[in-house]
């Protein structure tokens, strides 16, 4: 026991046992959590990235699963150094769409990672970003509580607007730059105008 | 501890979770789970750490603060989804909030056990009130709104909380900025410092924040 006018047992087994309950106490707790939360989260990471999904191609347009229809590809020049997942939407097995995970290098702040949804003739159906570090309340005005500017994107393709458009504005291209961004869009107009390049070149493989 | 850095110390370790505080939302999330975390390794850490030699407390006090943030990060991540999307990559910061509960004395005797988890209770009642004037502060003038994204916190009454004052566009962008955490911070500890010196003029340099 201890005492107030002693409170350190002298025994060194004592002193250790009560750290060594201690770390087993925590060790105990972690495990116990993590093995009731671990499905969960699971669960959790599905439904978000499903429900992005969804958000590019809604559920109307195909009847089959998004997430399991998917192929990997590796395709350094136009969709990043990452291998990245195409994932295919279909209805009653004919192509309607797809959706393309890709990354833009360039952003202001390192990598943008987005998802760019293409319908089967090569028109952009949406593009979301998923994860991104440009500076807060100026290199993210594409987010959606600041601009549509990601909006403006859809139905866009390879031949409207025309190669040498697919910029900003301060580029000679027909998109707008942010209030005092230009390196975000440029960096995200990129990625998109090379998805789509990927897409009209590789068609045959994005589907199979 | 020498007295200054008993005072600047908790400064110090507040300086990893500025980033949080960019809007009222994210504060008040890391405000309930700083609360929770800190009170409740400050239950375990009464238990232990007066049994163990000096050498010794640094580790159960590393390891229990690690195991309770691992915990809450866990369960957060499982149970409240979307307020891990908005706070989920700050809740490892807390590691510091809970090391900051060590600066109480640690070695307290066993009728003042419940002092000690008051003690964990204070340290994030502190810690939570300058974490939300600060999230406050700046949402409005960064952001030009107070509760913005609200509904990640649970429950549904929660939805009708957003409101915005004026447009974004208007607003201080470099409030929300990192740097606007600490020009915010000193802005504020500056007005309490003055509200302080002037309820009692003498000797009021030791409550004031350096």
């Amino acid at each position: 026991m201890v005492t107030a006018t002693n409170p350190f047992p002298t025994k060194l087994a004592r002193r250790y046992a009560a750290l060594a309950f201690a770390l087993l106490g925590v060790i105990a707790t972690v495990v116990v959590v993590s093995s009731l939360a671990n499905e969960r989260i699971a669960r959790n990471e599905r439904a978000w990235f499903v429900a992005h999904l969804d958000a590019l191609i809604p559920p109307t347009l195909h009847d089959n699963d998004l997430f399991a229809d998917v192929v990997a590809v590796h395709a350094p020049d136009l969709l990043g150094a990452e291998s990245t997942t195409i994932y295919r939407a279909r209805k009653n097995g004919t192509p309607v769409g797809a959706i393309i995970a890709t990354t833009a290098p360039e952003g202001y702040g390192g990598d943008i990672h987005l998802l760019v949804a293409i319908d089967v003739a090569g028109s952009v159906l949406g593009v979301d970003i998923l994860s991104h570090n440009e500076t807060q309340g100026i290199g993210d005005g594409f987010a959606p509580h600041r601009s549509d500017w990601l909006t403006r994107l859809i139905g866009k393709s390879l031949s409207n607007p025309q190669p040498k458009q697919w910029t900003i504005h301060k580029d000679g291209g027909e998109f707008d730059q942010f209030t005092g961004a230009s390196v975000t869009p440029r960096a995200i107009l990129k990625a998109v105008r090379q998805t789509l390049e990927y897409y009209a070149t590789h068609r045959e493989e994005v589907y199979r | 501890m020498t007295p200054v850095i008993k005072r600047v110390a908790p400064l110090l370790l507040l300086c990893p979770l500025l980033a949080v505080s960019d809007s009222l939302v994210n504060a008040l999330g890391l405000c309930v789970v700083t609360l929770l975390v800190t009170t409740i390794a400050s239950l375990p850490m009464s238990l232990t750490l007066q049994r163990l030699p000096e050498y010794g407390r640094i580790a159960a006090v590393v390891v229990i603060t690690a195991g309770t943030v691992t915990s809450a990060l866990l369960i957060i991540h499982a149970w409240f989804y979307p307020l891990y999307l908005a706070i989920g990559a700050y809740i490892p910061l807390l590691v510091a909030a809970g090391l900051m509960i060590t600066r109480y004395d640690v070695v307290t005797p066993r009728s003042q056990r419940t002092q000690f988890v008051f003690a964990g209770l204070r340290t994030g009642l502190y810690f939570c009130v300058s974490l939300l004037s600060l999230g406050a502060v700046r949402e409005f003038v960064g952001h030009g709104s107070l509760f913005f994204g609200a509904e990640a916190l649970p429950g549904e009454w929660t939805k009708q909380l957003s409101h915005p004052f004026f447009s974004i566009d208007y607003g201080f962008v470099l409030a929300s900025l990192p740097p606007g955490a600490f020009i915010a911070m000193g802005i504020l500890a500056a007005i309490r410092n003055w509200y302080v010196s002037r309820r009692s003029p003498v000797g009021a340099t030791d409550k004031q924040i350096e």
